[in-house]
C-alpha cells in the first residue's frame, strides 16, 4: 500500500453525533484512496472513555484497509497540543549569559601554562577565543595592572598555580556553569556509573548536542591515568560544553541521555552530581579528541571548583612534563 | 497474567524450573514471554531477577502444532499433579462453552499452587487477522481455551536461548508486539488490576517501560540497536510492508498520548518495580520513544 497523503482533522464535537459525522466524513474522504487520515479532538467536551468506544465501534463499520489508515489523536489541554505530552520538568533550555572574555583569555592563559609555561600574544588569543583585538587587550592590560599576568616582549603569561576560584572571583573572570543533581525519587548511579554511562554514549559517535561535549574534572585526570594525582574518589561528574560565542541557549534535557533521573536546578549552593562548565572560545580550537578528555586548563578548573586544589596543582605539574 | 502481586519469585529460578518440569521434546517449542522475560534480560540493570508477579506466559510455536502440543502438554501435566487455576471465579469449560468463553490454561507445579503457575499460549498462525483468537483443548480436567494474539509472532522473534534450556523473548521485540496491536488500543477492561485499566494501557505501557530499561542497561542502547533488530523483524514477518507496519506502531505509541501517566503506576508494580520511575522520568520514556519510531517512520517513508 503505498501512502501518499496525510489528512489531519482537528475538531471539539459537541457530541457522539457530532463525532460520528466527523469519522464518517473523515473516512469518505480517504475512500478509494491510498491516502492516511488523523481526526485530532481537542479539548473534548465529551468523555475520553466515550471518545474511544464510540472511534472503535465506527472503526468495525469500515474495510479493514480503511481502518488502518485512520487515526484518532486525543489532545485534552492546550498544553498537549505538541509532539509530546507536558513535561513536569521545569526547564527545558537555559539562556547563557554573554560570554566572560576575562575568563576565557584567562583560560587560555592557563592552559599555556600547564603546558611548559608557554605565553600567548594578542593574536593567538584573538584567533583561538573569537573576541575582538580591542576586547582582548583590555582584558590583558587588566590582567597585568593586577599582577596576575606577565608580559614579555608582546607576550602573555600567568602561572596556573597562582590562579585560585578567589582569584577569578576578584577578576569576575569565573564561567558559566550549569549544576545538574539527582530529582526526588530517582536512584542515583554512583560517579563511576555516570563516567560508564558517558563512555557508552560517546561511542561510536557522540547523540546530537553533545559533540562538543568532553570529560572534564577528576574524572578526566584519572581517566588520563595520570600518575600521582590523589585522587581517593571523585566527587562529581564535571563535563565541559564547548559551545562557542554565538551560542543563546543550552539545551539542559541533553543531561536525560546521560541518565534519565537527573534535572537542572539553579541553586549553586545545592551539591550537584554532574556540572557542565560553558567555555565560550572558538569551539574547533577546542574539539574534544577520541578520548572525549576536556581541555587542560577545563580540566584544572574543574579541580579547582570542586575544590581539589592540591590535585589541580600535580595535575598542572605533571601535564606540564608532558604526560599526553 | 491478570495478578500483579509483590511476591518474592526468581526469574531464574522459574526459567529452571520450567524447563525442568516441560517434556524434553516440548522445550524446544516454547518460549517465555512477558515480566519473566523482561525481568531476566534487565537482571543486571535491576540487579535482581525478583519479579512481582506468580504468571508466567508460555508461547507454544509452530502456532500449527500449538493446540496439539498445548493438549499434550496439559494433559501430561495434570497426570503429573499439576493444578488448574482458575481466574476471577471461571470454572473449566465443557463441550457447551462458548470458545471465547473457556478458560485460559493456567497450571501450578505440585506443591507450589499458592506462589506461581504457567499459563499456555500459542503463536498466531500467518493468517490470524483478528486481535485474539481462541482455540480449543480438551483435557481430563475440562475444556480450555488456547489464546493466539496475531502479533505475537513478533514478539518471539529470534528469541534468546537461556543457559535453563528454555528460550526468552527478547525486549525490542516484545515492545514492538505491543505498539502493533494497539495501533487499535484495546479498550478491554483488565479485571484483575485496580480500576480495571484498559488492555492499552498495561501493554503499550509496557513497552514503553521495556525502552526505558533497555536505555538504562547502557545509553542510548534503545537508539542505536532496535532500528536493526525491528527492520530484521520486519522484513521477515511482513516484507514489502516494513513502512506500514512502522506506521502502526507509531500509532500503537501514540495511544498513550493523553493517558500516559495513567500507564505509570501499572508499570511500576510489575516489570520496573525495583526501580519505582518517576513522572518525569517516565515521560522523558515516552517522548523519546516516541522520536525514536518517528524518526524510523520518516526514515521508511
Amino acid at each position: 500500500m503505498t501512502v501518499t497523503r496525510k489528512h489531519p482533522r482537528t475538531i471539539t464535537p459537541r457530541s457522539t453525533r457530532d463525532l460520528r459525522a466527523e469519522v464518517v466524513d473523515l473516512a469518505a474522504t480517504l475512500a478509494g484512496t491510498a491516502d492516511k487520515g488523523v481526526l485530532v479532538i481537542k479539548e473534548p467536551r465529551l468523555n475520553v472513555d466515550t471518545i474511544r468506544s464510540e472511534w472503535q465501534r465506527l472503526m468495525k463499520a469500515f474495510p479493514s484497509d480503511l481502518q488502518s489508515r485512520l487515526e484518532l489523536e486525543i489532545l485534552d489541554s492546550p498544553q498537549n497540543s505538541g509532539p509530546a505530552v507536558p513535561s513536569t520538568r521545569q526547564v527545558d533550555e537555559v539562556d547563557l549569559a554573554p560570554p566572560n572574555f576575562k575568563f576565557e583569555v584567562m583560560r587560555m592563559l592557563i592552559g599555556a601554562s600547564i603546558m611548559q609555561s608557554r605565553s600567548l600574544s594578542v593574536e593567538d588569543l584573538v584567533e583561538k577565543i573569537g573576541a575582538s583585538d580591542f576586547t582582548v587587550r583590555k582584558v590583558l592590560g587588566e590582567l597585568v595592572d593586577r599582577g596576575i599576568a606577565r608580559r614579555a616582549n608582546a607576550r602573555f603569561a600567568v602561572d596556573a598555580t597562582d590562579i585560585s576560584p578567589e582569584v577569578l572571583g576578584t577578576l569576575q573572570a569565573l564561567p558559566e556553569r550549569l549544576h545538574f543533581r539527582y530529582a526526588a525519587g530517582t536512584r542515583p548511579r554512583s560517579t563511576g556509573e555516570l563516567i560508564e554511562r558517558f563512555e557508552q554514549l560517546m561511542q561510536p559517535d557522540p547523540p546530537e548536542g553533545w559533540e562538543n561535549v568532553a570529560l572534564s574534572g577528576s574524572a578526566a585526570s584519572n581517566y588520563l591515568r595520570l600518575p600521582q594525582v590523589d585522587l581517593l574518589g571523585v566527587p562529581r561528574v564535571d563535563l565541559t560544553a564547548y559551545v562557542g560565542k554565538d551560542a543563546k541557549e543550552f539545551d539542559v534535557t541533553l543531561i536525560r541521555k546521560l541518565d534519565s533521573g537527573l534535572e537542572y536546578i539553579r541553586d549553586l549552593f545545592s551539591p550537584p552530581s554532574v556540572v557542565i562548565t560553558v567555555i565560550r572560545a572558538d569551539p574547533k580550537y577546542n574539539y574534544p579528541d577520541a578520548v572525549r578528555s576536556a581541555k587542560n586548563a577545563d580540566i584544572y578548573l574543574a579541580l579547582l571548583d570542586a575544590d581539589l586544589r592540591e590535585q589541580a596543582v600535580q595535575f598542572a605539574a605533571k601535564r606540564g612534563k608532558g604526560y599526553e | 497474567m491478570n495478578s500483579v502481586q509483590h511476591v518474592p519469585l526468581d526469574a531464574g529460578h522459574l526459567l529452571r524450573r520450567v524447563a525442568e518440569k516441560l517434556p524434553s521434546n516440548v522445550v524446544e517449542h516454547v518460549v517465555v514471554i512477558g515480566s519473566i522475560a523482561t525481568a531476566w534480560a534487565f537482571r543486571d540493570v535491576t540487579k535482581t531477577q525478583v519479579v512481582a508477579t506468580k504468571d508466567i506466559d508460555v508461547l507454544l510455536h509452530p502456532g500449527v502444532d500449538a493446540v496439539l502440543a498445548g493438549q499434550e502438554l496439559g494433559r501430561q501435566l495434570l497426570r503429573e499433579g499439576w493444578t488448574p487455576q482458575y481466574p476471577n471465579g471461571m470454572k473449566p469449560g465443557s463441550s457447551a462453552t462458548p470458545d471465547n468463553e473457556l478458560p485460559v490454561l493456567r497450571l501450578s507445579p505440585p506443591g507450589e499452587a499458592d506462589e506461581w503457575f504457567m499459563e499456555l499460549l500459542a503463536e498466531p498462525t500467518s493468517e490470524q487477522m483478528e486481535r485474539k483468537r481462541w482455540q480449543r483443548m480438551t483435557t481430563d480436567s475440562g475444556h480450555f481455551g488456547l489464546p493466539s494474539f496475531r502479533y505475537m509472532g513478533v514478539a518471539i522473534y529470534e528469541a534468546e536461548q537461556t543457559e535453563f534450556g528454555v528460550r526468552v523473548a527478547q525486549p525490542a521485540y516484545m515492545a514492538l508486539a505491543h505498539l502493533l496491536e494497539h495501533a487499535d488500543p484495546d479498550l478491554t477492561p483488565i479485571s484483575g488490576l485496580r480500576n480495571r485499566p484498559p488492555r492499552y494501557l498495561k501493554d503499550v505501557g509496557r513497552a514503553v517501560a521495556l525502552w526505558w530499561l533497555t536505555n538504562e542497561q547502557a545509553a542510548l542502547r534503545g537508539e542505536r540497536t532496535w532500528p536493526s533488530l525491528w527492520r530484521s523483524v520486519l522484513s521477515t514477518r511482513f516484507p514489502g510492508r516494513e513502512g506500514d507496519m512502522l506506521w502502526l506502531a507509531q500509532r500503537g505509541i501514540n495511544s498513550l498520548r493523553v493517558d500516559l501517566n495513567a500507564a505509570l503506576p501499572i508499570a511500576n508494580e510489575s516489570v520496573l518495580a525495583a526501580y519505582r520511575v518517576t513522572r518525569s522520568q517516565w515521560e522523558e520514556a515516552w517522548s523519546s520513544f516516541h522520536r525514536f519510531i518517528a524518526q524510523l517512520v520518516r526514515s521508511e517513508s
